[in-house]
């Protein structure tokens, strides 16, 4: 089946008022994921939500990435577990839409060149140009986790290190944490995750 | 952070997502009590957007019955 080019959005849907039960639950049904799989993936999802913006909700991009899998565009390899896959699946729906984000803002050019003076001081000279937008979702969604784990300094430390790109081991070499420490600090980081991605509210 | 915003948000979500993916199933059910949620009974809370339409398309949906209302109405 050819692959959609664009995403399927909630306004999409009810433009078209297609009433039909969610790709979620369909693969459900089918048994392709557990309940628990289904509220792993939602946190994965809200997760990775903090990083679109917000015309586009985690849910989108949650049911989106279940639909491709529905629709054979994409295939979960053997022995790949499905909520990882999905999470993989999630990752690209993200990274195509910035890039037609990206397509698109090229044909601003004004804009895109008064950005530049003010981005080139502090971007990493190999990325690719950085979108306005997404620099500023960005800046958003770091003060947002921030506040999460405010009242945990180590996770903040370990924040801080998962974004300059470090390994757990890293991390613990450069904090000077034992395993223990490392491991309690990481459970409590997934355990404030956990209740952010399961939590009513339409905000990530 | 040493790195752009956008550049190290992604690294966090991709360190965070590892977490997440290694978690074990209890801890997600454990998140959803500690919210009141039973994710074993029908129609639990933890699945909104999940199994159900989320509330950004129940209110995209009542938007688009919204518009259409005029155009349905019988002018005469």
């Amino acid at each position: 089946m050819a692959k959609r080019q664009t995403m399927v959005t909630t306004r999409e849907m009810a433009g078209g008022m297609e009433f039909v039960q969610p790709p979620a639950a369909r693969a459900l049904a089918m048994r392709l994921v557990t309940d628990c799989d289904l509220l792993r993936l939602k946190v994965i999802a809200r997760l990775h939500g903090r990083s679109l913006p917000p015309d586009i909700s985690w849910a989108d991009l949650l049911q989106e990435a279940f639909a491709r899998v529905l629709d054979g565009s994409r295939t979960i390899p053997p022995h790949v577990p499905a909520v990882a896959f999905l999470a993989g699946v999630m990752r690209s729906i993200k990274a195509e839409h910035w890039r037609r984000r990206r397509r698109a803002a090229a044909q601003q050019p004004a804009l895109a060149h008064e950005y530049q003076v003010v981005a080139a001081e502090t971007a990493e000279a190999c990325d690719p140009q950085p979108d306005p937008e997404r620099w500023l979702i960005a800046a958003q969604q770091l003060q947002a986790i921030g506040t999460l784990f405010a009242q945990d300094s180590v996770a903040l430390q370990i924040i801080a290190g998962l974004g300059d790109g470090l390994t757990a081991e890293e991390i613990r070499r450069t904090l000077g944490m034992s395993k223990t420490d490392y491991d309690s600090a990481r459970k409590r980081m997934r355990r404030a995750l956990i209740r952010a991605g399961l939590t009513l509210g339409v905000k990530q | 952070m040493s790195v752009r915003p956008d550049v190290g948000l992604e690294r966090l979500i991709h360190g965070l997502e590892q977490e997440l993916l290694e978690a074990a199933d209890e801890e997600f059910m454990a998140g959803a009590h500690d919210l009141g949620m039973n994710p074993q009974s029908r129609g639990s809370a933890a699945f909104v957007g999940v199994k159900d339409f989320g509330p950004q398309l129940v209110s995209a949906l009542r938007r688009a019955c919204e518009e259409r209302r005029p155009r349905d109405v019988d002018p005469d």
